[in-house]
């Protein structure tokens, strides 16, 4: 018998307290499990079939040689294993899968691992590893991609395929500007950008250049074309404090400092609108002044929250300036390492490897959110994820939501829904049980939300997955625009399944983790803040009515009459600005150039008021007020006019509003001695609708280009536009 | 020496610098091209992650060749 199978042997014949000694257990390390012989498998195959019998204290002693039979040729038995671990159970019968060829199953069950909440760095470095040796390197990559944050390491193993992997995603081009060194984040932002679905190029600007890339017509990004420009701020690159200066002296080079940043970013945002994101400032671990360091202004806490509250006003001033908050990236890694001093010595450095990994996560779903907007609605399920137990089985009186425990978990987490709710975000039910349980919240007096707080509900019997269907139908929303939130494993993975559009994130299982879960959801985080958002409840139940409405109805033309609809017309104003500006940025459909104008841009507009024509309506109706929706640019030119943009909101599409708005806005034309107007049809991926838009309401086509279009209309004659009669126009 | 330890080194190598090429314990810095000073920090964060060791700044330093590492995991209880 092998010293191996001596141990083995030893080892079946532990008692539940012993554990092994130093040098059985050096011993069964030393050995390559990968590579036994077939009375080395036979006898491995012994100790799992008992190896619930063994002391868990022994088995974590040689989890790591459990890893790594997974990577062997061999199969085993693992039947035992269910009990050692449910990830490490996983990802053997997913080796077993492999090894029958249900190539399918043991994918799908590795992949799932990008989701789960018990999986340790380890189990995802074994399970990259076994798709990699299988062959399935995109998988690898997804999956190692997915985790970049809990389990770094496991990207090595597929570094050589990432490229590969991202070369189908958006490309975007970033900027980076920093006080220290560089490389080292610039290589944590690219993989972040990867695992958030992006194929990103990354231009550093020159070390220690912050402001002169940001003044100078020579400077990288003037002459590049990016996407968004990175400022990453650490303390020790931006505050190298000399202390032979005198203190009295101190405080006004540190302001001096701050200032010529935010004034050279301010210069940046007026040459250039591409959105600017910058992180803030923390300082480092111990205080410059001891117990004055929070008194005086250039003790390293006084520094820090000088410069934080100078961005955050310059935020305020100008939009497209996005300060994201360094903390709430290191929540997950704690204060200490968050600073490693052999990085900042060895290269000037200045945030550890784990810093750099959550904090370009950080700046990468920032981005994210600003290219695909915000999730909408919030679907929440009701048994044990909105309230404790099950109300079919427990009554209203049985089910837990007040201020004790089990229930003050589940009001906190009805809080954390009220509080997106006024951030703009619209909540829904989605739940299995009988339809009256809505008035639960009416009647429960443990509730914080009301049944009022609700957009819209489905509960019944039928699948989840055709509820979220039909409300993304009824709400004219895109199911991209919904997150699923239920505490059963089994709905969460069918939604997936189902509706994979639909943002499905893995609740915790332990109720009391989910407050602060949800609230750590970048896709809940909102840029700003219109007044159209904290009314958009409002509008959405009106829209749920219209639609029940318009199944009533019996034509269009009644349907269109009974909505007794009316259009208030206005010149952009400071108090529009934002929501032209969000119209512009996010209206696909009906929008006849795709100009994304922002709020830079409008405001230049508006303050040349004899070049620039910009129109806005507010539409309302019988069931409600559906705000600001239609708006348009026109740039003057002597007795020629050409509409730069014409866009309406989809959730007004098909109600003829466009028609009298355009009637309008040429009729204002008319008056102001303009003769002809032009207006370009720009084609895009989701604006085909509108290509005939201008033709169909009296416009002459002058000439099409490579699908453009451009039309004209001569106003010397009547406006050739037919005002539909129904709609009521009144001016601000 | 230990061949465990050898094999470990190796599938590093293979996945900070690309490097798939033979390893001896002469292996130097200067005989990989992807070994520059950023895939140094990278090295270096990889070893100590996989034989769970932090190193100081004089080993970051000392850390040029294939026997260096040995030297060092060995000084660390591991060989």
């Amino acid at each position: 018998m092998s010293p191996f199978e001596k141990i083995l042997e030893i080892l079946l014949q532990k008692s539940e307290n012993d554990l092994l000694t130093n040098q059985e257990f050096n011993i069964l390390m030393s050995i390559d499990w990968r590579n036994l012989n077939q009375e080395g498998v036979n006898t491995v195959n012994k100790l799992l079939k008992s190896i619930s019998n063994l002391n868990n204290n022994v088995i974590k002693q040689f989890y790591p040689k459990i890893r790594e039979l997974i990577l062997s040729d061999f199969t085993f038995d693992v039947d035992g294993i269910m009990d050692v671990g449910d990830t490490l159970y996983q990802i053997f019968s997913a080796k077993r899968n492999f090894l029958e060829n249900n190539t399918s199953k043991a994918l799908e069950l590795l992949l799932n691992l990008k989701e789960s909440l018990y999986a340790t760095e380890d189990d995802i470095i074994l399970a990259v590893s076994l798709l990699k040796n299988k062959g399935f390197y995109k998988a690898a990559t997804e999956l190692a991609l997915s985790r970049i944050s809990d389990a770094p390491r496991a990207l090595n193993i597929v570094s050589a395929y990432i490229q590969d992997y991202i070369s189908e995603f958006p490309k975007v081009k970033v900027g980076l500007l920093g006080y220290s060194t560089l490389n080292f984040f610039k290589k944590s932002l690219h993989t972040a950008f990867a695992s958030r679905g992006f194929n990103s190029e990354i231009i550093s600007g020159n070390y220690g250049q912050v402001i002169q890339e940001l003044l100078s017509p020579n400077g990288i990004f003037y002459k590049e074309q990016i996407d968004a420009l990175f400022i990453l701020l650490d303390f020790y690159g931006m505050f190298p404090i000399d202390w032979r200066i005198a203190l009295e002296n101190q405080e006004n080079l540190i302001i001096e400092k701050i200032q010529n940043l935010i004034n050279a970013i301010k210069t940046y945002t007026e040459n250039f609108t591409v959105p600017v994101l910058i992180n803030s400032l923390i300082p480092p671990p111990y205080p410059l002044l001891g117990f004055q360091d929070n008194i005086k202004k250039f003790g390293s806490s006084s520094i820090s929250a000088l410069t934080n509250q100078y961005i955050a006003d310059l935020a305020r001033q100008k939009p497209q300036v996005i300060f994201i908050d360094t903390l709430s990236a290191f929540y997950h890694i704690g204060f200490k390492e968050w600073w490693d001093p052999r990085l900042w010595y060895y290269g000037k450095i200045p945030f550890s490897s784990k810093a750099s990994n959550y904090l370009s996560l950080l700046f990468a779903d920032t981005f994210s959110v600003l290219k695909n907007g915000i999730k909408k609605v919030i679907a929440l399920d009701l048994d044990n994820t909105l309230w404790g137990g099950i109300l079919g089985e427990d009554g209203i009186d049985g089910i837990k939501c007040d201020d004790e425990f089990p229930g003050i978990v589940f009001k906190d987490f009805q809080r954390e829904c009220l509080r997106l709710k006024n951030l703009g975000m619209i909540l829904v039910i989605v739940s299995k049980n009988d339809p009256d349980a809505i008035e639960v919240f009416d009647k429960h007096h443990g509730m914080i939300l009301k049944k009022e707080d609700f957009a819209a509900y489905k509960i019944n019997w039928l699948p989840k997955a055709q509820n979220i269907k039909e409300l993304a139908k009824e709400l004219n929303l895109g199911l991209n625009s919904f997150v699923f939130l239920d505490d059963s494993h089994h709905e969460r993975a069918a939604m997936r399944k189902m509706c994979p559009e639909v943002f499905v994130p893995e609740l915790p299982d332990d109720p009391a983790e989910r407050p602060l879960f949800l609230r750590g959801l970048p896709c809940t985080w909102i840029l700003r803040l219109t007044d159209e958002d904290r009314q958009r409840t409002e509008m959405y139940k009106a829209q749920f009515q219209r639609e029940i409405f318009r199944k009533q109805s019996g034509t269009l033309e009644d349907y269109l009459k009974g909505l007794e609809q009316n259009i208030s017309l206005n010149y952009i104003n400071e108090k529009d600005l934002p929501r032209i500006a969000q119209l512009h940025q996010r209206t696909n459909q009906f929008n006849l150039t795709t100009l994304r104008l922002d709020v830079a841009d409008l405001r230049k507009m508006m303050e040349k008021s004899n070049l620039y024509i910009v129109l806005s309506g507010r539409a309302k109706d019988r069931f409600g007020d559906h705000g600001l929706v239609i708006t348009s640019v026109v740039e003057l030119k002597d007795k020629e006019a050409e509409i730069k943009s014409f866009l309406m909101s989809c959730r007004v599409i098909g109600r003829e509003l466009e028609k009298v708005f355009l009637y309008e806005l040429l009729q204002i034309l008319k008056l102001k001695g303009i003769q002809k107007v032009y207006g370009w049809y720009i084609p895009s991926a989701k604006n085909s609708q509108v290509k005939d838009f201008y033709g169909k309401n009296g416009f002459n086509l002058v000439k099409e280009i490579d699908g453009s279009i451009l039309w004209e209309c001569n106003l010397n004659s009547e406006i050739p536009v037919i005002k539909p009669d129904f709609i009521n126009v009144i001016w601000d | 020496m230990n061949k465990e330890i050898m094999n470990q080194i190796s599938e590093i190598f293979k996945n900070v610098f690309k490097y798939y090429g033979d390893l001896t314990l002469e292996t130097k810095r200067t005989d990989i091209p992807e070994w520059d000073s950023l895939q140094h920090v990278a090295l270096v964060e990889t070893i100590e992650n996989t034989f769970n060791i932090h190193l100081s700044m004089d080993e970051m330093i000392e850390m040029q060749s294939v026997i260096d590492i040995i030297n060092i995991l060995s000084r660390h209880g591991i060989s």
